[in-house]
């Protein structure tokens, strides 16, 4: 939940913001790993609540 | 009582705390503009702490069908997809005719709100089917479970999705590492009690109650995470760096 997230423009900050300076093992390994991971069991609760959803509706 | 039994206590005072929190972000004005996002993610919060309280008050005082009632209409309908729209009021900023895309979805949830209530309020309840971990089961009325998969789906879509989004830009833009951590904690967290509610409704008991406290930890990490000031030499240096045209 941050606060406004897109709002800055492609380019530059509209204010001074802080940067990722350096590719710490964090920023290198565990946050690309996060984002697919999570975006995987995102995509998957969708997929069998789609499954779920579509048991309910006679006929599919 | 069992150490599963007491965390709907610990979810109900973390979620408790985290939405005064939110609202009472909302209530300063910055810019001359009230940020709506935090109002929608303080409701939602506040079902997240009605449907922790409801299950705590079932720990201690056994069933009650007006407890159980509340709890499902806050816990395990509305609170996903009341989350969700705090996200959609903040990044989907399209208008049709005028209006505002998200408004046109707040709308829509309001009134599928009222609707679920009615129909939770009016459901015919049996309490032979609720063990010590709450569950839907004990709705005999048909046409009521059914909703949820819909307010869930709507509201994890949005909620973990959006965070995954807000992460992914703020990442890929190299800018503002506390609120991609913050996000990444974020979308882990809502899909906590997600994930926790399917294996309830596959009868994998006893995940409810620990998924929904992993959830509101998570989330509220990355909340605080999200919204924390950079540091005051970070920021300093890239002010440096933007007078420089770097």
């Amino acid at each position: 939940m941050p606060d406004e997230p897109i709002t800055l423009q492609e380019g530059e900050p509209r204010a001074p913001v802080s940067r990722i300076r350096s590719y710490s093992p964090l920023f290198r390994w565990v946050i690309p790993a996060a984002l697919a991971v999570l975006t995987g069991a995102l995509v998957t609760i969708v997929a069998i609540v789609l499954a779920i959803v579509a048991e309910m509706i006679p006929g599919l | 009582m069992s150490v599963h039994s007491i965390l709907p206590f610990f979810s109900a005072a973390i979620t408790l705390v985290f939405a005064i929190l939110v609202v009472r972000r909302f209530f300063v004005v910055k810019g001359g503009k009230r940020a709506y996002h935090l109002l929608l993610w303080g409701i939602g919060l506040l079902f997240y702490f009605l449907g922790s309280a409801s299950e705590a008050l079932h720990t201690a005082f056994g069933w009650s069908a007006l407890n159980y009632r509340v709890w499902y209409l806050s816990g395990a309908i509305l609170v996903a997809a009341w989350l969700g729209q705090g996200t959609a009021e903040l990044l989907i900023r399209r208008r049709v005719v005028g209006v505002r895309v998200s408004r046109i979805m707040l709308a829509v949830l309001l009134g599928v709100s009222i609707f679920a209530a009615y129909r939770v309020f009016t459901a015919q309840l049996d309490p032979s089917l609720v063990g010590a971990e709450l569950s839907g089961e004990a709705i005999v009325s048909g046409g009521v479970r059914s909703l949820t998969p819909f307010f869930n789906m709507y509201g994890v879509i949005l909620l973990a999705g959006g965070a995954l989004y807000s992460a992914f830009i703020f990442f890929r833009k190299r800018i503002m590492p506390n609120r991609v951590v913050g996000n990444v904690l974020i979308a882990a967290g809502a899909m906590m009690p997600a994930m926790a509610g399917l294996f309830s409704r596959f009868g994998l008991r006893g995940y409810l109650y620990v998924g929904e406290l992993l959830g509101a930890i998570l989330i509220f990490a990355g909340f605080v995470a999200a919204t924390t000031q950079p540091q005051a030499a970070e920021v300093r240096q890239t002010a440096e760096a933007s007078a420089d045209g770097r």
